[in-house]
């Protein structure tokens, strides 16, 4: 017995030299990784690195560090060069693309975390502007990280943001007819914040619209469950519903809020050859505010908000579906739909883009207000 | 050799292990990559090739216990021996041999690798080919009862990996699955073809039939142990041509690791480590089973004792794993074994009923 135990003893110790051990107080934990372009020509890499540390003589446990090279993991090296500590990527939750880069295309930078196992696939993909080295270095914070990671996970959970971590980036640049939307990063004072979101055309970054235009894309490709969305009316026909109008400002508008809202979404591809699509979108939501006091006693008045809503955003869509038109983006992914309809016929990028600008679509947007809260 | 083998009733197992046999021996480290095989074939309708597959596989066992009921209670070397003669059957018998041995130096080697993908890049191959064998010689020491054992137990302890492809099937994109039956029948049965490295193991059943108790049940449990791989193969299927998309399912060799891989929690950021460390628990059983079976074909034809075979096929296994380490290498060879098994395992046991048939009328009418 005894000498089983000896043997067992003996294994453990001598297997435990196997494997290299890692020791937390001598590690650099990158948490974001930033790039820029700095010579186009050549294709090097301008790259800042966030990391944190675990070493209790250390002054802040946040550390930046800046270097130069051409692909992502000689990054990693370069700047080990220039600390103490030992930099893993295991824990990466951010890269960050300059708009110069992003519109370069970025997926190369990101090939290490489909090739290596090692590396996490767990990541958010943004792009700042002007550069991605101004943000993470932004003065007003001092956790870039973390404050940038919980921003895209608040607002995706908020419903305010797409689905935009690494795995929807990777399948919406691999497959045909659908391009990926991202969101964009600023500083407004010494702060970062998601002021729009950027289009992609497979993995190049080409322009980007607002969070309004936003909401509107993410009603079709996502259901919401419990979203928020602010809606401006023409205030003439509720004229004669608005009672007691105390306060003296322009009255042009009816200014008004859905909450709770619940989506479903439709696209069927009516005509294959003249590309027609209709899109069906059902909205069930709330009213919880309103600019103006209506009177909400009858189904007379909640048709007319339907019906004018509806009306506001059918306009809406038309007006975006011109401008993805023109800039030639399909976030929506009408080219799946186009795909998954023609058997013997193996839709690509390239042929998508002369496609989809002869599309014709005609959305069909029904809101339906379930609740207008504790008053009439 | 007698053609009929005489089991004691100690070392005797009951039907219904069969299925853990049968699950546990076709789900190894196959059922990983499998999906990006079959998509190659059949794109978007490989789940229909897998259901093809899964057919016939079920019509292969069938036809093995047609050929096993001809007999007393025999195994495929006494079947080789009395149809072929004593040196053709022997002849026939080596090469199976030989053939498990490959396919089992295929399941350590590509099981190493995937550890030394996901975990440690640097960990030795003959360190834990080493680990890896010491505990297929302990099992297989204890004998057939040990291993049904461990095959049993393995296979309920690990059954909770499937829970968690929850996760990739609620983010599944059905598009992809568009358009429906694109493929041609001859592109389906290719993409059913290339299942067969997933679904490789059953003729363990033509191996370890004299040991079972109550052989007039031992169907019924076989069946459901090779619905329940080729459920699990559908499952995974379908998951990597939803979730993983096309180019990428075409390029990752493991797709279903890779899905894990986007599974994480508060508490545990990366799921694909578990997966890979648990897979070993999947993986020893069929590396029990084979060496178990080689081990007792060796005796059963040159009268060896096992424990001699079952150590220098061990110590080939150490230098085979030790050795093999270049991935096309690695790749080539599975695919290889794949295709040799493929023969060995799905088409011959459906000729030899024939032949056991015209065998016996032949000395039915050579008696009368």
């Amino acid at each position: 017995m005894i000498r089983i135990v000896m043997t067992l003893c003996l294994v453990m110790l001598s297997l435990s030299g196997c494997v290299p051990g890692q020791q937390i107080e001598q590690l650099g934990i990158i948490t974001s990784y930033g790039v820029d372009l700095l010579d186009e020509e050549e294709g090097t890499l301008d790259n800042t690195i966030l990391y944190t540390q675990f070493d209790p003589e250390a002054p802040q446990p946040m550390q930046t560090i800046e270097s130069t090279s051409s692909t992502y993991l000689d990054a990693i090296s370069a700047a080990n060069l220039k600390t103490s500590y030992k930099l893993v990527t295991g824990h990466i939750s951010l890269k960050l693309f300059g708009k110069e880069m992003a519109e370069k295309g970025i997926m190369r930078l990101l090939s290490p975390h489909l090739r290596d196992a090692e590396e996490p696939a767990n990541i958010y993909i943004a792009v700042g502007e002007p550069t991605a080295k101004e943000i993470l270095m932004s003065k007003g914070i001092t956790d870039v990280s973390k404050f940038l990671d919980q921003l895209f996970e608040n607002n995706i959970r908020e419903e305010i943001l797409p689905k935009s971590n690494f795995m929807d980036f990777v399948h919406n640049v691999d497959d045909p007819g659908v391009d990926p939307i991202q969101p964009v990063i600023t500083i407004k004072n010494d702060k970062p914040v998601i002021d729009q979101i950027g289009l992609f055309q497979q993995d190049q970054y080409v322009a980007s619209i607002s969070p309004d235009e936003t909401f509107l894309v993410k009603l079709i490709i996502e259901d919401f469950r419990a979203g928020k969305r602010e809606i401006i009316l023409p205030r003439a026909p509720f004229d004669p519903f608005i009672q007691n109008d105390t306060d003296e400002q322009p009255k042009e508008d009816l200014y008004l809020t859905l909450d709770e809202i619940r989506s479903s979404a439709d696209i069927s591809l009516e005509d294959k050859k003249q590309l027609h699509y209709q899109v069906n979108v059902d909205l069930e939501a709330r009213l919880m505010e309103s600019s103006e006091p209506i009177k909400i006693d009858s189904d007379k008045v909640l048709n007319l908000l339907e019906t004018e809503m509806s009306r506001k955003f059918e306009e809406q869509y038309e007006q975006l579906t011109n401008k993805l038109k023109e800039l030639n983006v399909d976030p929506i992914g009408f080219g799946t739909h186009y795909n998954a309809e023609t058997k013997h016929e193996d839709l690509t990028d390239e042929k998508w883009r002369e496609l989809f600008p002869t599309t014709t679509i005609n959305y069909n947007v029904n809101v339906n207000i379930i609740r207008h809260g504790v008053i009439e | 050799m007698n053609v009929n083998v005489k089991v004691k009733h100690g070392s005797r197992i009951q039907s219904f292990y069969l299925f853990f046999i049968l699950v546990n021996i076709q789900t190894g480290t196959g059922i990983i990559g499998a999906p990006r095989y079959i998509y190659e074939q059949a794109k978007q309708d490989g789940w229909l090739s897998v259901i093809i597959a899964g057919l016939f596989v079920h019509f292969v066992v069938f036809m093995m216990f047609l050929t096993l009921k001809q007999y007393e209670n025999t195994d495929i070397f006494g079947i080789q021996q009395d149809l072929f003669g004593k040196l053709i059957g022997k002849l026939l018998g080596t090469i199976f041999i030989i053939y498990i041995f490959a396919s089992l130096l295929s399941v350590l080697i590509n099981y190493i690798q995937i550890v030394q993908y996901f975990i440690h890049p640097i960990l030795s191959p003959w360190l834990l080919s080493f680990l890896l064998l010491i505990l297929v010689v302990y099992s297989v020491l204890g004998g057939i009862r040990v291993i049904v054992g461990v095959a049993f137990v393995f296979f309920v302890s690990t059954l909770y990996i499937l829970f968690f492809l929850y996760h990739p099937l609620l983010e599944m994109d059905l598009h992809r699955f568009q358009p429906f039956f694109e493929a041609s029948p001859m592109e389906l049965m290719e993409g059913a073809r290339a299942t067969s490295y997933s679904l490789l193991g059953l003729e363990v059943v033509l191996f370890i039939y004299p040991f079972i108790d109550d052989k007039k049940k031992a169907q019924l449990p076989s069946q459901l142990g090779v619905a329940i791989t080729a459920l699990f193969l559908l499952l995974v299927t379908i998951i990597s041509i939803g979730f993983m998309g096309r180019e990428r399912l075409a390029d990752s060799y493991w797709p279903i690791l890779i899905f894990y891989k986007f599974i994480s929690y508060e508490i545990i950021e990366r799921f694909d480590l578990i997966v890979v460390t648990a897979w070993m628990m999947v993986v020893l059983p069929v590396m029990i089973l084979l060496t178990w079976m080689m081990t007792y074909g060796m005796k059963r034809m040159y009268n060896i004792r096992q424990k001699k075979t079952l150590f220098i096929i061990c110590f080939l296994l150490f230098i085979g794993g030790g050795l093999m380490k270049e991935q096309v290498m690695i790749t080539n060879y599975t695919s290889y074994v794949g295709q040799i098994g493929f023969w060995l395992t799905f088409i011959y046991p459906i000729i030899l009923y024939p032949l056991v048939r015209i065998k016996k009328a032949l000395k039915k009418e050579g008696k009368n």
